[in-house]
C-alpha cells in the first residue's frame, strides 16, 4: 500500500514535469511558426496520437455519437487555453505562466462552486478556507510585482 | 501585467474544462473524450489560422534538435492518460499538488536554462502559492 503510494505519488510527479515539457514545447513552436501553424500542428499530433490509441483498442467507431454539444466544448476551452499559455509563456517565462494559471484554477473553481454554476456542486467558500485563498493571492501578487 | 492577467485567465479556463471534459469522459469514456477533445481544438485551430493567419505562416523549417518541440499535443495526451488513472489512486488534490511541484520545478530549471532570469519573486510567489494549496487541501480534507 505505501509502496503503491510512494509510485503514484512519483508518476504525478512525472506528469507534472510533462506538463512543463510541453507547455514549453507548445510555447517555442508558436514563436518558430508563428501562432496559428503551431496551434494547428498541436492539436493535430494530439488528434493522431488519441486516434492510434482508439485503434490500437479497437474503439475507433461511434466517437461522436450521442455527444451533446456543449460538453464538446472542452476541446474549444483547450484551444484557448494553449493560445493563452503560448503567449504568456514567450513573454513573462514557464514557471510564472504556470505559477499563475494554477491560481486562477483554484480560484475560479471556488467561486463556481459557491455560486453553483455551469452545473459545479455547490460549495460554499467557508472562512476556514480564506487563509488559503489568501496565501495564494498572496503569492500571485508576488510573482507579478517582483517576479 | 497584460500577460500575468492572461496566465489567469488561462488557469480559470482550465477550471472549467475540467468540468466539461468530466463530463464528456462520462459519457464516451476516456479514450474517446480524449479524441473529441483534439478533434475540436484543431477544428477551432483550423479556423483560426485561416480567418488571422496567412499561407506565409507556413514556411518554416524544424530542426532534428527542434524535433520536441512539435511533441506538446502527444505529451498533453499522455499527462490526461496519466492524470486520470492517478486521481482515484492518491485523490484529486495531491495530484495537483504534485503536479504543481513537478511543472514549478521543472519549470524554473527550463526558464533557467533559456536565460530568462528566475528571481526571488517567481520562488517566494511558488512557495505561498503552494502554501495556500496545502493549506486547501488539508481542510477539504477533513469535510
Amino acid at each position: 500500500m505505501k509502496k503503491d503510494l510512494l509510485k503514484n505519488s512519483g508518476l504525478a510527479l512525472f506528469s507534472g514535469i510533462l506538463i512543463a515539457v510541453m507547455v514549453l514545447a507548445n510555447a517555442m513552436l508558436s514563436e518558430k511558426a508563428s501562432q496559428w501553424p503551431a496551434l494547428v500542428i498541436t492539436h493535430f499530433v494530439g488528434l493522431l496520437t488519441a486516434g492510434i490509441v482508439l485503434l490500437a483498442k479497437k474503439q475507433f467507431s461511434n466517437i461522436f455519437k450521442g455527444v451533446p454539444v456543449y460538453i464538446m466544448m472542452g476541446g474549444v476551452l483547450g484551444f484557448f487555453t494553449i493560445l493563452l499559455n503560448n503567449l504568456c509563456v514567450n513573454n513573462i517565462g514557464v514557471t510564472m505562466t504556470l505559477g499563475l494559471a494554477l491560481v486562477g484554477q483554484i480560484i475560479a473553481s471556488g467561486i463556481a462552486e459557491h455560486f453553483g454554476w455551469l452545473g459545479f456542486h455547490v460549495k460554499k467558500i467557508s472562512l476556514i478556507k480564506m487563509p488559503a485563498y489568501l496565501l495564494m493571492a498572496a503569492g500571485a501578487a508576488v510573482m507579478i510585482i517582483w517576479g | 501585467m497584460i500577460f500575468s492577467i492572461l496566465a489567469l485567465l488561462s488557469g480559470a479556463n482550465v477550471a472549467v474544462s475540467i468540468i466539461l471534459n468530466a463530463r464528456l469522459g462520462a459519457v464516451k469514456g476516456l479514450y474517446k473524450g480524449a479524441f473529441i477533445n483534439y478533434f475540436m481544438g484543431l477544428v477551432i485551430a483550423i479556423a483560426f489560422s485561416i480567418v488571422l493567419g496567412s499561407t506565409g505562416d507556413w514556411n518554416f523549417n524544424i530542426t532534428l534538435v527542434e524535433f520536441f518541440i512539435l511533441t506538446g499535443g502527444a505529451l498533453g495526451y499522455i499527462v490526461v492518460l496519466l492524470n486520470s488513472s492517478l486521481t482515484p489512486k492518491i485523490g484529486i488534490l495531491y495530484v495537483t499538488i504534485l503536479l504543481f511541484i513537478g511543472q514549478i520545478a521543472t519549470g524554473s530549471i527550463m526558464d533557467m536554462l533559456g536565460g530568462l532570469h528566475v528571481s526571488w519573486g517567481k520562488i517566494v510567489g511558488s512557495i505561498l502559492i503552494l502554501g495556500g494549496l496545502v493549506y486547501l487541501v488539508k481542510i477539504e480534507e477533513k469535510d
